[in-house]
């Protein structure tokens, strides 16, 4: 079975069929999923403002990003369920459009993101907890951060338009 | 004195002629409406949230509210403008649809609420344990830019 057979199969599901075809289950879960964005890319990017010392230089890098971090997660759940909600809805259509296709690989690059940043450089973190900006290759997991959530939240937007 | 005149002329300027003939001009102007969003967004989440004790938790409440006072307002603007831009694309549609009246009632709600009474009760709050005031506060806040989110997206749907 190829993508392409399987998308198809989950747009004609009896589930898909009612979230496309119903006038209020699809705007209340776009809703949501747009909400979600607040949530998720909001809180990551004060994060990485606080890596780039740009926001909330006073307070120490490992209480932001630990006492964000349940934000984040709650953010993280609302949008893939919504997102995979709206994705099982138009599952044909999206996988034909480029917009869906870099979004899906720039949502798989902006995970590997914190899970190389906590690996490695956020082991440090005792070192340089007080300073006003992370080190270096903090700083550019930051400006990655940053950039490929951005990336995602264009690229979906840009999905409407194809 | 009516705002009609001034929907009026955004639907025939000709600076924004850009804004209603080019479809990637509103595009680009709706993806940095949303990018601005989520910076706001975010950042009101962390500052009420904070008061109620769930997120960043407050240590005083006013010093998180102040170290992220620039990032609000500059959010904010940013959102305001887009947005802004985005109602001359189709500013008599706006002017006559229901949503988007709701939207900027509880927009101008939520701006006045949050510039005076709710400012006021986090920034001078200094003390580890916020108040019940401030509670209060921050889940008015909250509600209220809920609504003019749900409001804003209901825009496209009505």
């Amino acid at each position: 079975m190829s993508a392409l057979q399987i998308c198809q199969w989950i747009h004609d599901t009896s589930l898909a069929t009612s979230i496309r075809e119903s006038d209020f289950v699809y705007p209340i879960i776009e809703t949501i999923h747009v909400l979600a964005i607040a949530l998720l890319v909001g809180t990551v990017a004060i994060v990485d403002l606080r890596l780039l010392g740009i926001v909330l230089k006073r307070e120490r890098v490992s209480r932001v990003a630990g006492q964000v971090l349940p934000l984040t997660w709650a953010g993280f759940v609302a949008m893939f369920v919504s997102g995979g909600l709206l994705f099982v809805a138009q599952a044909a259509k999206s996988y034909a459009n480029p917009a869906f296709r870099i979004k899906m690989v720039l949502l798989a690059l902006v995970v590997l993101n914190p899970l190389v940043f906590h690996s490695t450089i956020y082991r440090s973190v005792g070192t340089w907890d007080d300073a006003p900006a992370a080190p270096r290759r903090g700083r550019l997991a930051a400006v990655l951060s940053i950039c490929l959530w951005s990336g995602i939240i264009i690229a979906g937007r840009a999905i409407a338009y194809y | 004195m009516s705002i009609l005149p001034l929907f009026q002329w955004a639907s025939h300027a000709p600076i924004l002629a850009v804004m209603r003939n080019s479809k990637w001009g509103f595009a680009v102007v709706e993806m940095v409406h949303l990018l601005a969003l989520a910076s706001f967004g975010g950042t009101l989440l962390l500052i009420d949230l904070g008061v109620l004790g769930i997120g960043l938790r407050p240590r005083p409440v006013s010093s998180v509210a102040r170290g992220l006072a620039r990032l609000f307002r500059g959010s904010l603007i940013l959102t305001v403008v887009s947005g802004a831009l985005l109602v001359s694309a189709e500013a008599m549609k706006c002017y006559y649809h229901p949503a988007f009246r709701v939207k900027m009632l509880l927009f101008v709600l939520a701006l006045t609420f949050n510039f005076t009474l709710h400012r006021k009760l986090v920034e001078t709050q200094t003390d580890a344990t916020p108040t019940a005031g401030s509670k209060v506060s921050a889940v008015v806040s909250l509600a209220l830019w809920f609504s003019v989110g749900v409001a804003g997206r209901s825009i496209g749907f009505l």
